[in-house]
């Protein structure tokens, strides 16, 4: 490294501006680009036949709205995203608590909408990069520890709000996104693996509270056997133990004040050949559609599932499916190679940051993408039950893009300050 | 504020790789372990499992159209349409798609006459998104083609169409509402008729819409062939309406009617009674639907005398002219005794044929080996398949030499212990018709394709001689004598000779000869000595008279004379001349009257008498009362003597008289008897093994 960085100099002047390449995370960049592109064919192909062009066309402007924004946030001077954190945060609660008001706009079921005349977007989607930043920017002042009381208290406030607003639309699915997220985030800023251990298996129990009481009891006693291994304090393992065995009681509760196409969503879950016509249409259809796609596809425009429109509004959630159809498992594989590029950059961005801020907004960023791809993948593919969770990049939705373009130039920017500092400029 | 935004803006600088090496370890693993999950759990479904899903996947969005072919044509012999194929529109609903069900169940209950709850109750139970509606294109379908819902389907469907309803509906036979032929010459032509289905392969979408892919191949469907049958339509309508009436007449229960060309086995008319309109089949009882003529089989009777008497001549055991002895009526073999319900005396083999003596028969079935004389039956076609090219027929019982006791070929001789149909007894006789060469019965003459060209044509099949020409001769002049001066006299045509048989059988019934169940049958054909057409007619249980001499006899006459009107068939004029000469009486009652005051009434109306006793009262007379038989014919009467002293053994019928005659013949023979009305015998019932029996009497005869 350091003869590398000797070599450079030999050829350059000190004074030098570094190269783009050398601050710059091109693999972080590309991946990006083309899994937009990814995401742009696939859009072009679900909506050929229907008459639906101008889904691929609004894609593509805000691809380019999302590049502008995405190298821009790159370029930002070291703490401006720092300094905006909270401001955005604010903003951010507004206008989520906007969607509530008449200036807000139904659509299945859901306020998940603004509309300003022609104009729709998703507070939602904003709200996840501002909480990214607020927690980052709370839990890498000087003086915060994720350890103590008061802070992961307050940390839990800055999640909870959110939440509590997102519940009030109701939108699970972009719900469970900020639980993901307070996971990944507070696990990154020191919090004991132990909680970590409680809160991978709490919902596990709860799940399997839904299929028997019996299937309930074997799981929380062997999850409450092994956080034994943990040889944490009495109250701190006692306190894990009555979460775990909480979760499943209050998972009944939680199952009744659900709305009914949420009990259905589950109920489909659980089993989708239940209801082949009704609920479990929507995944019957996409596992076909994956399936008999084969390893090289049926070819481009030539998905049978996909052209027929089999899978309802697979532009958006199902966007999966029509590569996987038409380019078969390759062109799955390729995608997932794709979002995996994506994750272990900002990763590594976040290990390797040199600002305790720009590493844990990597490092949620990568958490998000990651909770993202796990699911929409997994209720492609029939893993997960339907909860709404697009696919970064690649679903059709300009809030969506724009943002996620936005998070990558976060990351990107993070980068590119570790790699002004390495050199010392 | 500044200050405090200023206080928060303090950051921890943190320096390259302060996470500690297990994190992200851990974390990388984490990343890896999702990445590879996600990744082989495509490889399992797309890979693995691709098979599973593309079929699930092309079962779903397949969509096979039938094309339906044509079902060819049924001709009769001249040409004429008997069964076409017409398109109809069918009307199915998806009940998903429906708008306004409670008005399309308004105009189905308009247009079917069902109840508007019957069809709002059918729409709203149906699972799935096709249900059939009207299928038969029977209704008037008026109402349902002005409405416009997207939920109500219109298909153009082929349908069966039989121009003549009920005329030969039997053999012609129906198909079910997907074309398929179900009974008659519909099935068994089946596979002719139906062609080859065509298929269109199109994609159904994700909303039920269908498209079309050029991709696919279509395959045309390819329309069924159409067969020319041997069926006289003019004949068949004849037969049915004149075995109809007949039915009506005699109260029988069920009749059929079989025609022939004996030169040719080309069968021209099939008739079975009660029928059906195959244009309704699932109206229609099943036993309507029973080609009769095929499928039921029957002890023959009499009319199996005809091939008794081939074995015998044939055989040289006797000849037409050869003296016979009916015995008084009664004859013991053994333990058997024959009767015959006209007892003769002293007569020429062929007088008792025309007076079809049991007795007769019975005793010359002793002079031929069991060998011979079921190598004749058999060579007549009893207890083998005609071979008639439609389905259903039953081959009959035929007892085997082996299987013969000591007194089963007295019995075969006049007709019992053996079963046939009515189209096997023809085929016999038509056999002799045919100078003793015996022809395969068939009803299909030429199969057509699509084009109407012939592609099949079937030529007459030769299946064996059975007796030699001059038998043959010799025993149409004897079935000459049958309808000229037997039994058969209704069969007379005016200007015409007529050769056949009657045949009037006791049914057995749970194994036992029944004697009210009869099977009344005529068999014969004509012109006897150039014969155009041989014809059976056959009554199941006739009421009024059981004698198939005087219920089948006449049909076949009425059939018979419209044929040969409608065919134009030359009539003798010397035999029609002799017609006008009277030489026929009408046979007086006799039974109950002393013997003297009988002799008396015989003598002024110009007929013999021919008596076993020269005192006491007639209890028993041949022929019986009623009928028209020539003066040459003795009328052979019987009084009970010491001879015939056993009662049991002598039991008049006394069916037809006032219920005083009844009662004197009755006495007469010994007998005692319970009445049960007034009037006139309408049924008799003998109790077993005793000397009285039960008289059924109306006031009208």
């Amino acid at each position: 490294m350091m003869q590398y960085d000797s070599a450079i100099e030999s050829d350059y002047s000190s004074t030098r501006a570094p190269k783009t390449a050398e601050t710059f995370d091109l693999s972080l960049f590309f991946a990006t680009i083309l899994l937009i592109t990814c995401g742009l064919i696939s859009i072009y192909s679900a909506t050929y036949y229907t008459g639906l062009g101008e889904f691929f066309n609004k894609q593509l402007q805000y691809a380019g709205v999302g590049l502008v924004c995405m190298v821009i946030v790159a370029y930002l001077p070291e703490r401006f995203l720092f300094n905006l954190s909270y401001i955005g945060f604010v903003i951010g609660l507004i206008l989520l608590g906007a969607v509530l008001t008449p200036l807000g706009k139904e659509v299945y079921g859901s306020r998940s909408w603004i509309a300003l005349g022609t104009f729709t977007f998703q507070p939602a989607e904003l709200v996840k990069f501002a909480t990214i930043a607020a927690v980052a920017r709370y839990l890498s002042q000087k003086g915060t520890d994720i350890t103590t009381l008061r802070d992961a208290g307050i940390t839990v406030l800055i999640f909870g709000l959110p939440i509590a607003l997102i519940m009030a639309q109701p939108d699970f699915g972009s719900a469970s996104v900020f639980i993901a997220l307070a996971v990944g985030m507070a696990l990154w800023a020191g919090l004991d693996i132990y909680f970590l251990y409680i809160i991978v298996t709490a919902p596990l129990v709860a799940v399997s509270a839904f299929w028997s009481q019996s299937t309930f009891y074997v799981t929380a006693a062997v999850f409450s056997a092994f956080s034994l291994l943990f040889r944490r304090g009495i109250i701190v393992t006692l306190i894990g133990i009555s979460v775990l065995v909480g979760a499943g009681y209050s998972s009944g509760y939680v199952y009744s004040i659900m709305k009914p196409h949420q009990k259905a969503r589950i109920q489909t879950f659980l089993n989708p050949d239940s209801d082949p016509k009704g609920r479990g249409y929507n995944v019957i259809q996409s596992i076909l559609a994956v399936g008999s796609g084969g390893f090289t596809g049926k070819g481009f425009l030539q998905g049978t599932q996909t052209q027929l429109r089999y899978i309802p509004k697979q532009w958006t959630d199902f966007i999966f499916c029509v590569p996987t159809e038409e380019f078969g498992f390759i062109g799955g594989v390729t995608i997932l190679f794709f979002m995996g590029t994506i994750i272990y950059r900002c990763v590594d961005t976040a290990t390797t940051a040199t600002s305790r801020y720009g590493s844990l907004l990597s490092f949620g960023v990568a958490t998000m993408f990651f909770y993202h791809v796990v699911v929409n993948v997994g209720m492609a593919i029939g893993w997960f039950p339907v909860m709404g969770i697009p696919l970064p990049f690649m679903s059709a939705g300009g809030t969506s893009l724009v943002i996620n373009m936005v998070m990558i130039g976060a990351v990107l920017n993070v980068h590119r300050q570790k790699a002004l500092r390495r050199k010392g400029v | 504020m500044i200050q405090n935004i200023q206080n928060n803006n303090r950051e921890e600088k943190q320096t390259a790789r302060s996470y500690p090496y297990w994190k992200i370890g851990v974390l990388t693993i984490l990343l890896l372990l999702g990445f590879a999950a996600l990744a082989i759990r495509l490889f399992v479904v797309q890979v693995v499992q691709a098979d599973k899903y593309s079929e699930l996947a092309r079962r779903q969005y397949e969509f096979r159209v039938e094309m339906k072919p044509e079902r060819g044509i049924l001709y009769d012999r001249t040409k004429k349409p008997l069964a076409i194929t017409i398109r109809s529109t069918s009307y199915a609903a998806d009940p998903t798609m429906i708008k306004n069900p409670d008005k399309l169940a308004k105009i189905l209950s308009q247009v079917t006459g069902d109840s508007v709850q019957f069809w709002q109750q059918k729409l709203s139970q149906a699972k799935g998104s096709f249900i059939w509606l009207l299928r038969n294109g029977y209704f008037d379908t008026k109402p349902l083609d002005s409405l416009q819902d997207p939920g109500l389907i219109r298909i153009k469907e082929p349908r069966r169409t039989y121009l003549y309803g009920e005329t030969g509906s039997q053999v012609i036979g129906c198909t079910n509402v997907d074309n398929k032929g179900l009974n008659g010459l519909e099935l068994s032509l089946d596979e002719l008729l139906r062609g080859t289905k065509g298929q269109k392969i199109l994609l159904r979408d994700g909303r039920g819409n269908i498209r079309p892919m050029v991709d696919f191949p279509t395959v045309p469907a390819v329309n069924g062939n159409s067969v020319i049958t041997t069926l006289d339509l003019e004949l068949q309508r004849i037969a049915e309406y004149e075995l109809r009436n007949g039915i009506e007449e005699s109260g029988a229960s069920s009749g059929t009617v079989v025609a022939i060309e004996p030169s040719t086995g080309e069968i021209l008319a099939l008739a079975s009674s009660p029928s059906f309109n195959p244009n309704f089949p699932e109206v229609a009882a099943t036993e309507t639907m029973r080609l009769r003529a095929i499928t039921d089989m029957y002890e023959p009777g009499s009319t199996f005398k005809l091939i008794t008497a081939a074995a015998a001549i044939e055989e040289g055991v006797i000849a037409p002219q050869d003296t016979v002895s009916g015995e008084s009526g009664v004859w013991r073999y053994g333990d058997v005794e024959v009767k015959d319900s006209h007892p003769i005396g002293k007569v020429t083999f062929s007088q008792a044929l025309e007076q079809s003596s049991n007795v007769v028969f019975a005793k010359i079935s002793q002079k031929i080996s069991n060998d011979v004389f079921y190598k004749y039956a058999r060579d007549f076609g009893y207890g083998i398949e005609s071979g008639i090219d439609i389905t259903g027929e039953v081959k009959g019982k035929l007892k085997k030499p082996r299987q013969f006791d000591g007194s089963t070929k007295i019995f075969m001789s006049y007709g019992y212990q053996l079963a046939a149909t009515a189209l096997q007894t023809l085929n016999a006789y038509s056999a002799i018709a045919n100078k003793g060469t015996m022809m395969k019965p068939y009803l299909v003459k030429s199969v057509l394709n699509d084009d109407g060209e012939i592609i099949e044509h079937q030529e007459p099949q030769k299946i064996r001689q059975v007796v030699s020409k001059k038998t043959a001769a010799t025993l149409t002049t004897m079935l000459k004598g049958v309808v000229e001066y037997g039994t058969a006299q209704q069969a007379r045509i005016p200007g015409m000779y007529i050769a056949g048989k009657t045949g009037t059988a006791q049914q057995l019934v749970d194994g036992e000869y029944n004697r009210s169940a009869y099977t009344a049958s005529f068999v014969g054909y004509f012109p006897a000595d150039a014969p155009r057409l041989a014809m059976i007619v056959m009554l199941d249980k006739p009421l009024t008279n059981i004698y198939g001499g005087m219920t089948a006899a006449p049909i076949f006459r009425r059939i018979a004379s419209r044929w040969i009107s409608a065919k134009r068939i030359a009539v003798t004029s010397a035999l029609a001349a002799k017609e006008t000469a009277i030489d026929s009486v009408i046979v007086p009652e006799l039974r109950g009257m002393s013997i003297i005051r009988a002799k008396d009434i015989a003598k002024k109306i110009g007929l013999a008498l021919h008596h076993n006793a020269e005192k006491g009262t007639i209890i028993m007379q041949s022929p019986s009362a009623g009928m028209l038989v020539p003066k040459s014919l003795p009328i052979i009467v019987t009084i009970r003597t010491k001879t015939n002293l056993d009662s049991t053994k002598t039991r008049p019928d006394v069916r037809g008289m006032s219920t005083r005659s009844a009662l004197s013949v009755l006495h007469a023979a010994g007998h005692t008897a319970v009445i049960k009305g007034t009037g006139y015998v309408a049924e008799q019932r003998w109790f077993i093994n005793k000397n009285q029996c039960l008289l059924i009497c109306y006031p009208n005869r």
